[in-house]
């Protein structure tokens, strides 16, 4: 999602992409620093048994840097160690926001140009999730790290539905209002309920009939675009979204749409 | 004749895998159906709704069965996908459809090997995959569906599903079957009987709005929900059979039985329409009745006994769990290793 230019063609001089490991203060060196507590208390006994531990997480030569007991019978570890394995970065293909990042004028003129009219938007904190501040935080008027939210932009008429919104409550207010976009946020989870509850989403709107009409967004702090795309939305957005970025992709994915 | 399935039947030429969740064993299940497909059937075509062949899973970080193709066989998937997989893939054709990756397309596998399969999303791009590969001869599709996403199975899209399920759904073998018993109960709403409902769907369908008629002799009636005025009269009047055109979830019902004066059947679509908790579709049933007009044809179900999440259930009495539960569907098991090598 950014739009530095971080293309592996840019890498440092003398490195293979085929093996790439981490950098501790030499190319190749594999250092990487863990941090974990144990429920055990601090000493000869719980300092071999952090090592083993990093050991088996694919550390060589493990060296314990920090420890401290906690009381109550628990210690914290931090360790240094030379990570055993490589990644193949020419081989990786990550799926990406591929739109560009317009202003808030931009926005707005693109869409109340192209489209001739204000793009109608519904938001929810969905399932059982009651952290809405995220969603919050693109959709407010007063948004988000320095941006306004959707609210803010005549391009925009935003109904935020709120937290713990059911799929079927999200989908009859979709439908009453038709609405262009739907944005699906989701912060908490537990056995992957997140997941099954957006897939669910998806399929919902598919029964319905209404797939080929609507732009389906979700986002959250566990959420990656890869992930939205394999649970059939059109685009997803993770920790550190700015309201901006939505809007930006919304005004040129509706007038792609258009077309 | 098909090497795995030898019951699989030769009147399916689009068959879905949907899982009980994720990490089932689609992947499993769908190597395994390629690579049973016999002399008949030289060139099977095969694409996923979502993404699948991907090295690791990406949630859990852990290795995945990597989807693998034969020579002569399809593939419809994103263009920029083609080389993150080992076979060599020739496009034959551009199905209008584009994503991040490039253009969906079908290709003829040239060389076999690994494939990526990903870009393909809804309903829409998997109905114009399909109708490529049925241009280029392709005689048998497989379709897989990402996560537990029921779409592949919409009757309209394959013509029989198979239902992958395994040892992650459960820690015991008694929840593993219990939750694969509630997901066939989802895809086994029977078929409604009655030679009316047919046109009272189609009514419900031309309008895009619920259909009801007062029984036993009342006429076809729209109305936009249950809580609509002249739904709301006949529904109090007595029984009465609703035609619902597309999604339905528990408020739906739950409204439907709170006006109803008598008894409802309500029909949906097909299975991938409802969305109903298990409690909520059971306290329906018990005064009212919840058919489809058209039911999906489960082929058969697939057992994993590995789970991605680190456990492993004994193989055979798991097997014998799901056959008791799966109501005479022919159940199996591939034995293959968990991880690839
Ligand atoms: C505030 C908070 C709460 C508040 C929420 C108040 C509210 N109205 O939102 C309260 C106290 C209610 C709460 C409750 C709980 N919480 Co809480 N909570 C948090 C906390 C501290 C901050 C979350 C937050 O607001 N982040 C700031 C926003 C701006 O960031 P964001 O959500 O990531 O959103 C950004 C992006 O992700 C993205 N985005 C998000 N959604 C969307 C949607 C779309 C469409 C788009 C485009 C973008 C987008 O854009 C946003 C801006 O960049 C986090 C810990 C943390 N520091 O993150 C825990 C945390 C999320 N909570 C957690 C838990 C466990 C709970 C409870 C279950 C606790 C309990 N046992 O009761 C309950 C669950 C309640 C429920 N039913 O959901 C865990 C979740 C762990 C997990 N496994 O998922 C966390 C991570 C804490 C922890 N480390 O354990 N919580």
């Amino acid at each position: 999602m950014t739009t530095r230019d971080d293309s592996p063609a840019r890498a440092v001089s003398g490195l293979d992409l085929h093996a790439v490991g981490p950098y501790g203060d030499t190319l190749g060196d594999g250092i990487v620093q863990v941090s974990f507590s144990l429920p055990v208390p601090a000493g000869p006994e719980a300092r071999e048994a952090a090592r083993r531990l990093a050991v088996q997480m694919g550390l060589n030569e493990p060296q314990v840097y920090h420890e401290a007991d906690l009381g109550y019978g628990f210690s914290f570890w931090i360790l240094y160690g030379k990570c055993r394995h490589h990644v193949d970065v020419t081989r990786i293909v990550v799926p990406k926001i591929d739109t560009a990042p317009l202003s808030f004028e931009e926005i707005n003129a693109l869409v109340l140009e192209k489209a001739g009219r204000r793009l109608r938007i519904v938001g929810a904190c969905t399932g059982t999730d009651a952290h809405t501040v995220g969603i919050d935080a693109i959709l407010n008027m007063k948004g988000f790290a320095g941006e306004y939210g959707l609210e803010r932009y005549p391009a925009f008429e935003v109904i935020n539905l709120g937290s713990q919104v059911s799929n079927a409550t999200l989908l009859s207010k979709v439908r009453e209002t038709g609405a262009d976009a739907v944005l699906v946020s989701q912060v908490v989870t537990q056995k992957d309920v997140h997941l099954s509850n957006l897939a669910e989403w998806v399929d919902m709107v598919e029964a319905d009939g209404l797939r080929q009409d609507l732009l389906l967004l979700c986002g959250g702090p566990r959420i990656t675009h890869e992930v939205a795309l394999e649970l059939g939305f059109d685009a997803g957005f993770g920790a550190g979204t700015t309201p901006r970025q939505v809007a930006a992709w919304l005004a040129q994915k509706w007038v792609q749409h258009l077309r | 004749m098909h090497a795995t399935l030898p019951w699989m039947p030769q009147d399916v030429f689009v068959i879905a895998v949907v899982g009980c969740s994720k990490n089932a064993g689609k992947t499993t299940t769908l190597n395994a159906l390629l690579a049973g497909f016999g002399d008949d059937v030289p060139n099977p075509g095969v694409l996923s709704i979502g993404i699948d062949g991907e090295e690791v899973d990406f949630w859990l970080g852990v290795p995945k069965p990597r989807v693998e193709v034969r020579q002569g066989a399809f593939v419809a998937t994103a263009e920029g996908a083609l080389a993150a997989g080992t076979a060599l893939v020739e496009i034959c054709e551009r199905t209008g459809g584009r994503t991040l990756l490039g253009d969906l397309v079908v290709g003829r596998v040239t060389a076999p090997g690994s494939v990526l399969l990903a870009g393909i999303r809804s309903k829409d791009d998997v109905r114009a995959a399909i109708a490529a590969m049925k241009r280029l001869g392709v005689p048998r599709i497989l379709v897989d569906g990402a996560y537990q996403r029921l779409a592949a199975a919409d009757p309209e899209v394959s013509d029989g599903t198979i239902l992958a399920t395994g040892a992650v759904l459960g820690t015991t073998i008694d929840q593993v079957a219990l939750r694969t018993l509630e997901f066939l109960q989802r895809l086994r709403v029977p078929r409604s009987e009655f030679a009316d409902d047919g046109a009272l769907m189609d009514a419900a369908r031309r309008d895009n709005r619920l259909a009801m008629r007062a029984l036993p002799a009342g006429g076809i009636v729209t109305a936009d929900g249950p809580t609509d005025p002249v739904a709301v009269q006949i529904l109090g009047s007595g029984d009465a059979v609703i035609a619902i055109p597309g999604a339905i979830g528990d408020d739906l019902v739950r409204q439907c039985a709170a006006l109803s004066a008598g008894r409802i059947r309500l029909l949906a679509r097909d299975p991938t329409r409802l969305f109903l908790t298990p409690q909520e579709a059971t306290a329906f049933r018990k005064r009212h009745d919840l058919r489809v007009i058209q039911p999906i044809r489960i082929l058969g179900v697939t057992v994993n006994p590995f789970s991605v999440l680190g456990w492993t259930l004994p193989r055979e009495p798991l097997v014998a769990a799901i056959r008791a539960v799966a109501d005479g569907l022919p159940v199996v098991s591939f034995d293959v290793h968990p991880h690839p090598t």
